[in-house]
């Protein structure tokens, strides 16, 4: 498996954080859809991502279609940590320890 | 609005995408259009319904990769590149039809040689249980160095019954009998045997019963199993045949069986099946004495071994003195090394012909080895032509396992219709070789190209397409290696040319020692060719002459037919000598028979010498010798006055015999008597005639074995004990002619027949084709050697000359310029053709080591020369130097002749 690209990690650690729509993941990761939804293809069919319809019950009565909700699966996850842990190693490459990424504590 | 402009965007996307995906394309686009619209509202999502595009894209992508990767996978890989393979090289179909012929030729011919040694070594013989069977008989060194006798009746009395590794014994005797047909007398294929054997042999009866027990009682009625053909012939495919009587050598004879299909004895070719079976009916209470003249096959018990078996009969072996006083003493077995052997009987009837299949087929395979390494050669430069498009293969991403793919399957398309054209090769080549092969080769009936063969050539192939395509795959300095991991450097280059020079040495090794192989045969043949059978075999025809007791009850009988059937062949137009005798040269194996000595001197001697008595005892017709013109070294022939009055007690001896028994000494007015015989009168002998060569043993080269021979007349001196049962009735009749004297066969029998009518002739051959076919496996041999050779010389100097001829080409400019600025053309071709000789030595060098092990190996087919034998290995190094050196020189010519000024702007 190739590793993982920098704008896949961003789609995956968009997923991770639960936000599973097409358009709610664009706007997270500032990606354009030509970028995203490419992305998801291949990350689903790497069996990093996987996706499920909204019941239809709920969209009906909300008068709107079902939507597609996209996770990220286990496989995805260990990607994500891999790729947050490879960039976190370039940053400090780069950019000595400032922890551009952190994991929520802001220095 | 806006929502229609971005779900029109969206449907239109979802087109691209693959048909099964679009409407879920579609729904799930149109969902979050709608929502992020009733979110937002902006024109931005419109612009974001073009991702659907994308999108599309994506799934189609996927999908395609999908169906490759997941459902034909390895499969389907290999389809694709076996195809792209097969364009490719329909593109150059130069390189195609030069690599797929060199590679018909190579596996054609290792196809076709598998085929018989398939069939005839490695087949089990077409018996029930046929690695059980083993043959019996006796190895004798005390007799000479390679004597072996047949099993005697004792042997197989005691040994029927104590044996403990085998379950069955048969014995047997092959020969003829003569049967009176509607058609006049002819001799029948018989076979006496005891009642064990044809159920050994499988055989089945198709009407009545195989010989029983009954049968085979001394003094049981004289009854005989007949064989299909026998019965469709000479009976008429009469159902009721069974129960009627046919005539067989005088006397009347039971039919009590019909066989199903005809049984052969092993070794037999389907044409010389016995077609009558009768039992041998020996009297197990009876007295036995020391004769050894029968065949014998045994069943090894399940479980036992042919070792086993022979452990056995040495410990039987002890105990026949004390069981058979009469026949045997343990001194005699001491004496003479007396030792029962049991070999697997497929090892017995395939004898000599399992060695020279072996060498024949290492050969081709060495003619294989060759056509790959040409075609990896022609591989290596089509790589190097093919660089430019395989960097664009490397630069769209195909890696180096997809790049290896590639080049193997070319190989393997190659190999593939190489495999397909030597395959038709083969079933050509087959029967043609079968219809040349000469007789002494067994078991060719019915040898054809089968399924054997055909997976033979297949796995043959497949090794073939992986042997000529790893050139360019193995190794870092290969094409394959060059192109996926680095540039193409001169050093790669190098090792490329050294890749191209190390399979250039390894042909011309190879040719090398194919041709030493084909030498040293070729030397055998001639040495064969020029041995000097004793006699002179032109103009003589030859035919066998039966006589029956029932018809000439004494030999005086016999002595009057015997005279007149020879005065009335001498008076016929063109014949010269006429002369009956019981062993003819080179086809005869003139036996052992004990002599008796008058001179008590010579037991002496011979016992001190550890040599038997025994000799090539013949009875012979006056003008045997003349007819065969056996030099006379001493005294006189045997005239007819010697059989007219037995009382002159004339006989003539070999060379051989005289050497032997009296060394040194004047063997004239010496007195033997014939089986043995030690009391007076004896013969005397009044002449020495030279030495004519008898039928080599096996492994013996032909035309080499001198038979010592004793001939007597054909009357016997006194008339108590005549000949202790030895009634010649086979004599062969020999007549040379100064005319044609197959043309004297016609004329033979019409004056036996005139003489009488009952008496068959049969096997009429000429002398010169006995002595020809005494020959003939080796020759046939060395025959099929020498065309794997040339065939092999020229696939290695075709090999050769591409080499160079492409070597050339690339150093066009080089030449040119060297040529530009003075260089003299004869400097050019020596250059070049001095390169291509140091490959050529360098090969010779590995090419020798490799002849000495190959010749070694078939040692077992060479006649009368060494393996080692120099002129073999000058003659091949000769003949190699010079197709190498032509090979080169005529690249090199069109090297020297290039022009200057076209070269320079060549690239």
């Amino acid at each position: 498996m190739a590793p993982t690209s920098y704008n896949a990690t961003l789609v995956l650690q968009a997923l991770s954080q639960g936000l599973g729509y097409g358009f709610e993941i664009m706007r997270a990761t500032d990606l354009p859809s030509g970028t995203v939804y490419p992305l998801l293809r291949r990350l689903e069919a790497a069996g990093q991502v996987a996706s499920s319809w909204e019941d239809a019950a709920i969209a009906q009565s909300e008068g709107r279609p079902a939507r597609r909700y996209y996770r990220a699966t286990d496989e995805g996850m260990a990607a994500l940590a891999e790729a947050r842990e490879r960039i976190r190693a370039q940053q400090r490459a780069l950019f000595g320890d400032a922890d551009l990424l952190g994991d929520g504590a802001g220095s | 609005m806006k929502e229609s402009i971005a779900l029109t965007i969206v449907r239109l996307a979802a087109l691209r995408a693959p048909r099964g995906q679009r409407d879920e394309l579609v729904s799930e686009w149109r969902a979050e259009v709608i929502r992020e619209l009733h979110r937002d509202g902006s024109w931005s999502v419109v612009r974001s319904a073009f991702g659907a595009f994308s999108d599309a894209r994506a799934r189609r992508v996927i999908e395609r990769a999908g169906r490759k990767t997941s459902s034909d996978g390895f499969v389907g890989l290999w389809t694709e590149s076996l195809r792209m393979s097969v364009r490719s090289l329909v593109r150059t179909p130069g390189f195609t039809a030069v690599s797929v012929l060199t590679l018909a030729i190579g596996l054609g011919s290792s196809t076709a040689i598998y085929t018989l040694l398939d069939r005839i070594v490695l087949d089990p013989l077409p018996y029930p249980d046929a690695e059980r069977l083993v043959r019996i008989d006796n190895q004798v060194p005390g007799a000479g160095p390679d004597a072996v006798w047949a099993l005697s009746t004792a042997q197989w009395a005691y040994y029927d019954e104590h044996a403990t590794e085998l379950d069955a014994i048969a014995v047997y005797r092959s020969g003829g009998g003569n049967v009176l047909t509607i058609s006049g007398p002819r001799r029948a294929r018989l076979v006496r045997t005891t009642r064990e054997l044809l159920p050994l042999l499988g055989a089945e009866p198709r009407l009545g019963r195989l010989i029983s027990e009954a049968d085979d009682t001394p003094g049981a009625e004289r009854v005989a199993v007949v064989s299909a053909s026998f019965w469709r012939d000479e009976l008429g495919g009469d159902p009721d045949a069974i129960g009627t009587t046919i005539s067989m050598d005088g006397r009347p004879v039971v039919v009590v069986g019909v066989l199903e299909d005809d049984a052969r004895l092993p070794g037999q070719t389907m044409a010389r099946a016995p077609e009558v079976w009768t039992p041998l009916q020996i009297d197990r209470g009876g007295t036995f004495y020391n004769n050894h003249v029968f065949q014998a096959i045994g069943r090894l018990a399940p479980g036992s071994s042919a070792e086993a078996a022979e452990a056995d009969f040495a410990r039987l072996r002890d105990r026949l003195p004390e069981r058979f006083p009469d026949a045997y003493n343990a001194d005699f077995f001491e004496r003479y090394g007396f030792r029962t052997q049991a070999a697997e009987l497929r090892a017995s009837v395939v004898g000599n012909a399992a060695s020279g299949l072996w060498v024949l087929f290492g050969g081709v395979a060495l003619v294989l080895l060759i056509a790959c390494a040409n075609v990896a050669n022609l591989f290596l430069v089509r790589m190097e032509s093919r660089q430019r498009e395989l960097s664009v293969r490397v630069a769209i991403g195909a890696d180096r396992p997809a790049i290896t793919r590639h080049v193997l399957s070319d190989g393997l398309v190659l190999a593939g219709a190489g495999g397909t054209l030597g395959l038709l090769l083969a079933w050509a080549a087959v029967p043609a070789i079968t219809r040349a092969a000469p007789d002494a080769l067994p078991r060719l009936d019915g040898v054809a190209l089968g399924l054997d063969g055909v997976l033979f050539t297949v796995v043959a192939s497949l090794a073939v397409g992986v042997a000529v395509s790893a050139w360019p795959i193995l190794g870092r300095g290969s094409a394959v290696g060059q192109l996926t991991v680095g540039g193409r450097g001169s050093s790669a280059g190098r090792r490329q040319n050294r890749l191209r020079g190390v399979l250039v040495v390894s042909q011309i090794a190879l040719a090398m020692s194919l041709l030493v192989g084909a030498g040293l045969l070729l030397q055998s043949v001639s040495l064969i060719r020029a041995s000097d059978p004793g006699f002179d075999a032109q103009g003589v025809a030859a035919i066998d002459l039966y006589a029956t007791s029932t018809r000439y009850p004494d030999d005086v009988a016999l002595w009057a037919f015997h005279k007149e059937v020879t005065a009335r062949i001498a008076a016929l137009p063109g014949v010269v000598a006429v002369g009956m005798g019981e062993e003819v040269p080179v086809s005869g194996g003139y036996g052992c028979t004990v002599q008796g000595f008058e001179d008590e001197t010579v037991y002496d001697r011979i016992r001190e010498a550890g040599m038997t008595t025994c000799a090539g005892q013949t009875r012979v017709t006056p003008g045997y010798f003349e007819a065969l013109d056996i030099p006379l070294l001493e005294g006189r022939y045997l005239e007819a006055g010697d059989s007219d009055d037995p009382d002159r007690a004339a006989v003539v001896v070999s060379k051989a015999f005289a050497d032997r028994f009296w060394p040194g000494e004047n063997p004239l007015g010496r007195g033997i008597g014939p089986s043995g015989r030690t009391i007076p009168p004896y013969y005397h002998v009044v002449g020495v005639v030279d030495d004519v060569a008898k039928r080599a043993d096996a492994g013996r080269p032909p035309l080499s074995d001198p038979a010592m021979a004793v001939y007597y007349p054909g009357v016997y001196q006194t008339t108590e004990n005549r000949w202790g049962g030895w009634f010649p009735g086979t004599m062969t009749l020999l007549v040379k002619s100064s005319t044609d004297a197959g043309s004297l066969f016609p004329a033979i029998r019409r004056v036996v027949a005139e003489i009488d009518p009952e008496i068959p002739l049969s096997n009429a051959r000429l002398m010169e084709d006995v002595v020809a076919d005494a020959s003939a496996d080796v020759t046939f041999l060395s025959s099929l050697l020498m065309i794997a050779a040339f065939s092999a010389l020229l696939l290695a100097a075709v090999g050769l000359h591409g080499v160079v001829s492409w070597v050339v080409s690339r150093r066009t400019r080089e030449i040119g310029m060297r040529l530009a600025i003075g260089a003299h053309p004869g400097a050019v071709v020596r250059g070049v053709v001095g390169g291509t000789m140091r490959l050529a030595i360098l090969g010779l060098m590995v090419g020798l080591p490799l002849a000495m092990l190959t010749s070694r190996v078939g040692e077992a087919v060479l006649v009368g020369v060494s393996p080692t034998d120099p002129t073999a290995y000058l003659g091949a190094v000769a003949v190699v130097t010079l197709v190498a050196a032509l090979a080169s020189w005529l690249p090199a010519r069109r090297a020297a002749s290039i022009d200057p000024a076209t070269a320079l702007r060549y690239d």
